[in-house]
């Protein structure tokens, strides 16, 4: 696929954001398989004209010193392909990983609401509305091209919780929610002990979460309408996500602290599985979304 | 060095030559703001990525993207620097005066006691990490080429790695 916005518009665009978040833009492009070449350049001859510390740099000289002192004597460093990992930067500390128990969704779930500043909406890549995905070896998020401009909504009823209702698709037929969010297949012995519809009260954000028990183990269902263009992490052991295809939709499969969980965007709904043992369980819960 | 070698090499520095100029000056900007404007390490990332391209012609030109491919080196490149700086500077804060010594100060002005530093090395390799001193300039400083300049890095961060893995793993 290509970038089919016209260069002098993306441009116009990319001015609107602030050096971070071109920064940010860069950092992502750098971690994607195809790196977009024209994308970077754009976006650095905005960081450049915005810089306050311009960047001089002298091409002839540094040529000069490539044939008369680089390319004649050992590289500080080459490219090693068995690193194996295509990641750049945000290489954080190792953490000390101490047992925590399964516990509902306040603790099963870290999710950090990150606000942006005021923000313009652009085109990122394709659409003004995308979601693109991005990880380091422990963390997991979205973002997204532009806050989401979804109409708001609101229950049938006025109670700010998921009140009598019995399952998590009622609650989300309350909300008048037609999207396919919700899985029909739950492993054997685990109970509803759980159900919320939360307003966060800020640019028409809902959450939706269901907590499912079984012994001491814990199932959530999370589900996000409006999340903010900067996106929630979400907590994972290291190593890259599997992407799982079904209904037309990436399902990025992960574990964290050991137990399977799957992050994915549907429309403007971001939504996640967690906690379950074994990762064919947890595909058979998303293959019941869709059938 | 025999006249059939020279003329190769003058080809291949000739094709490197054309990508050189017209990618140096973004890709230096790229691998600078990714690795929290240190230019010297950026200028070694950028640098240290052509010589890999010279030396692996026949895949540089084999691509059906030779740009994205030289990015995707650049990419690598600069991750293992960003991974040698951080290891460094975890280092130094253990061994020197850590009160002096602020992370986020990557410039020329960061205070830090060279005397809990006893060899020549080790301040070569902080000086290059952390203080943001370019090979060129270390070389010119020291009185040793370039090429001198590199082996003396790389020769500290060994010893710099041997002498303090228990400290630091």
């Amino acid at each position: 696929m290509s970038d089919k916005q016209p260069g002098h518009k993306t441009i116009d665009i990319l001015y609107a954001l602030n050096e971070e978040k071109l920064k940010e833009i860069l950092r992502t492009e750098m971690q994607s398989d195809e790196i977009d070449i024209k994308l970077i350049k754009r976006v650095n001859s905005v960081l450049r004209a915005k810089s306050i510390q311009q960047t001089n740099c002298d091409v002839n000289a540094s040529w000069r010193d490539f044939v008369n002192e680089h390319s004649v004597s050992e590289p500080l460093y080459t490219y090693d392909a068995s690193c194996g990992c295509n990641r750049i930067h945000n290489l954080d500390k190792p953490r000390k990983r101490s047992f925590r128990p399964r516990i509902a969704i306040a603790a099963a779930i870290i999710i950090v609401f990150v606000l942006g500043s005021t923000i313009t909406a652009y085109a990122f890549r394709y659409n003004l509305w995308e979601a693109i995905a991005g990880w380091t070896s422990e963390t997991f998020r979205f973002t997204y091209s532009a806050d989401s401009k979804e109409e708001n909504i609101s229950p049938s009823h006025t109670a700010n919780n998921a009140g009598a209702n019995t399952d998590l698709q009622a609650v989300l037929d309350e909300y008048k929610i037609t999207n396919k969010l919700v899985p029909k297949y739950l492993p054997e012995g685990f109970e509803l002990t759980e159900l919320k519809a939360i307003d966060m009260g800020m640019g028409g954000i809902i959450n939706f979460s269901a907590a499912y028990v079984k012994d001491e183990r814990t199932i959530v269902i999370h589900i996000t309408k409006n999340m903010t263009q900067s996106g929630a992490y979400h907590e994972k052991d290291e190593g890259d996500p599997e992407i799982y295809n079904a209904g037309g939709i990436k399902h990025y499969i992960m574990t964290n602290m050991g137990n399977y969980k799957a992050v994915w965007v549907n429309g403007h709904f971001e939504c996640g599985i967690c906690g379950l043992e074994s990762k064919e369980e947890l595909i058979k819960m998303i293959d019941s979304i869709y059938n | 060095m025999s006249a059939p070698n020279e003329t190769q090499d003058k080809e291949r520095l000739k094709c490197i030559e054309e990508y050189f100029r017209s990618e140096y000056a973004d890709m230096l900007s790229l691998a600078s703001y990714l690795l929290n404007n240190n230019k010297a390490l950026a200028e070694v990332a950028v640098q240290d990525t052509f010589v890999f391209a010279l030396e692996h012609m026949d895949k540089l030109t084999a691509s059906p993207n030779p740009v994205g491919w030289l990015y995707n080196v650049l990419k690598n490149i600069v991750r293992h620097i960003y991974r040698d700086q951080q290891r460094l500077l975890k280092r130094v804060v253990s061994i020197g005066e850590a009160p002096e010594l602020r992370a986020s100060d990557y410039g020329r002005d960061l205070r830090l006691s060279m005397s809990s530093f006893n060899d020549s090395d080790t301040i070569l390799l902080i000086q290059f990490y952390i203080q943001g001193y370019s090979v060129k300039e270390l070389a010119r400083k020291y009185d040793i080429s370039v090429g001198a300049c590199k082996m003396r890095i790389k020769r500290a961060k060994e010893n710099m790695k041997e002498k303090y893995s228990d400290l630091l793993g």
